[in-house]
């Protein structure tokens, strides 16, 4: 039986924008887009899944197709925006379309603001002093 | 240790705890100054009532709001703010522990807050704020009315507004926002791009102001614009594009240190729109080309300005705060509006994108 996963939800904020996944991994700071073939991959992993399932998702798939699915599911567990599933939950079939190699575009420049506090700098108690206006 | 030890739960106490000490200290002020003068008003249906314990603030706090008036004073609010400044003979207000401190972030005294109470402390503008969701009460207390900043004055308590805006569903962003009957366009991106310029250009055309700096979202079926603040500023190097504001800037004498303000509902109340649907997230890009553009972009392009520039910029964002912005720009298509020199020219681009929007 082939390795099942699902997505990380407690760790993650994920929204499909025109037709782009946008996925924030909120323990990094590191959002990721998604799109093509691996927005259709995420898509399918909102309900558990397994690699099996996720082939089934391309109509042809070349030699090196199913190393490559692999390798995309094994950097996606590795980010932490997937973790292990016990089972794959079935869902409807849709029809198959053409295999091209998913990629995950991974984003840092909003680290600062997703997980430090560019507001905050006085740590002393009482009335601190005034800051400097907003920009 | 053992990842299945129970972990102390006696910190779950603390946000109420904390909350419950300045509702003592909201209830010992009350009862010695003069009767609070009120005043209620309404962002996107949402009924929220002003308890003003320190006349001075009235100034201050209202004038953003005043578009936005309640006029069914007895209706029960969703939110009732008690406000006040701190008096030496008053008693003070309740200094947040040094350990509380320890684990702000965003200005949040996280060890303070829960799902249901949030404590903010803004040192920026010297004031502290406290909210009960559940129950639809805040106190917003500031060191001095006078020393209140000319952006806090502009756009009154953010943080508070958010946390209680999120609990609503509905998000507070930094963007501007223009629209008329045919629905609204939310305008984002960073300072300097051209969202107030655009958004106070549409003063004189037939579209109508919605929201400048700071505007609220709420995510659905049909995304929503809604106004909160009536304010609009601009650099004072920005100002000779709009000779006809100049005579109603609020803070003339003040422009060498402060942005230029202006309270659109005293001068421009026609002109005001309250609540819309959103057709579109627009990102104004200055060109210094002759005319003025807009072309299609991808949306996640949109959207990382929104929300870039709204964690920024807002105290206590959080992930229900991206997944709003998130749940809401999937809902809408994006586009660059590259804005060109005929200035006169701009709202009739953003009406005819309505139109194609609408069609």
């Amino acid at each position: 039986m082939s390795a099942c996963y699902k997505i990380n939800e407690e760790a993650l904020s994920h929204e499909l924008i025109d037709g782009e996944v946008v996925i924030i991994q909120f323990d990094t700071g590191n959002y990721y887009s998604l799109s093509g073939s691996a927005a259709l991959v995420w898509q399918r992993l909102v309900t558990p899944a397994s690699v099996t399932d996720l082939s089934a998702l391309f109509s042809e798939t070349p030699a090196g197709a199913a190393d490559e699915l692999a390798t995309f599911i094994s950097e996606l567990v590795q980010e932490g925006l997937l973790s292990s599933a016990a089972s794959s939950v079935s869902t409807a079939p849709a029809s198959p379309v053409a295999y091209v190699k998913p990629v995950l575009n991974k984003y840092t420049d909003m680290q600062q603001l997703l997980l430090a506090d560019p507001l905050h700098e006085v740590q002393e108690a009482g009335w601190p002093h005034t800051k400097p206006p907003e920009a | 240790m053992p990842s299945s030890q129970q972990v102390s739960t006696a910190l779950q106490t603390v946000p109420e705890a904390f909350f419950r000490e300045a509702e003592s200290l909201v209830r010992r002020i009350a009862s010695v100054v003069t009767p609070p003068s009120e005043f209620s008003f309404s962002i996107d249906g949402l009924v929220i009532r002003c308890r003003f314990l320190d006349p001075d603030l009235v100034e201050k706090i209202r004038p953003s709001f005043e578009h936005l008036a309640s006029t069914a004073p007895d209706v029960s609010p969703d939110l009732t703010i008690h406000l006040w400044s701190e008096h030496p003979d008053l008693p003070a207000v309740p200094r947040p522990h040094p350990l509380m401190l320890e684990t702000v972030r965003k200005h949040l005294l996280r060890v303070c807050s829960d799902t249901r109470y949030k404590a903010f402390d803004e040192d920026w503008i010297n004031s502290r704020t406290w909210i009960d969701l559940e129950a639809g009460e805040a106190f917003y207390c500031v060191r001095s009315a006078a020393g209140l900043p000319y952006y806090e004055t502009a756009a009154p308590m953010r943080a508070l507004l958010n946390a209680f805006l999120n609990h609503h569903r509905r998000q507070l962003v930094h963007a501007s926002a223009v629209g008329d009957s045919r629905g609204g366009l939310l305008l984002v991106g960073e300072g300097g791009s051209g969202k107030s310029s655009t958004a106070l250009l549409c003063l004189d055309s037939p579209l109508f102001h919605l929201a400048d700096d700071w505007c609220v979202i709420a995510p659905g079926e049909t995304p929503r614009l809604a106004s909160a603040y009536s304010s609009a500023k601009l650099r004072p190097d920005n100002l000779h594009r709009f000779p006809a504001l100049a005579a109603r800037i609020h803070n003339r004498e003040k422009l060498q240190e402060e942005k230029a303000t202006l309270f659109l509902n005293r001068h421009f109340p026609e002109k005001l729109l309250r609540a819309c649907p959103a057709r579109a997230l627009i990102l104004p890009v200055v060109t210094g080309e002759a005319t003025t553009r807009i072309e299609r972009v991808a949306g996640t392009v949109a959207w990382r300005a929104m929300v870039s520039c709204t964690l920024a910029q807002i105290p206590g964002t959080d992930r229900d705060s991206i997944a709003l912005m998130s749940a809401f720009s999937a809902r809408l298509p994006a586009y660059r509006l590259l804005l060109g020199r005929d200035l006169a020219a701009i709202p009739g681009v953003l009406s005819g994108l309505l139109d194609k929007l609408t069609a």
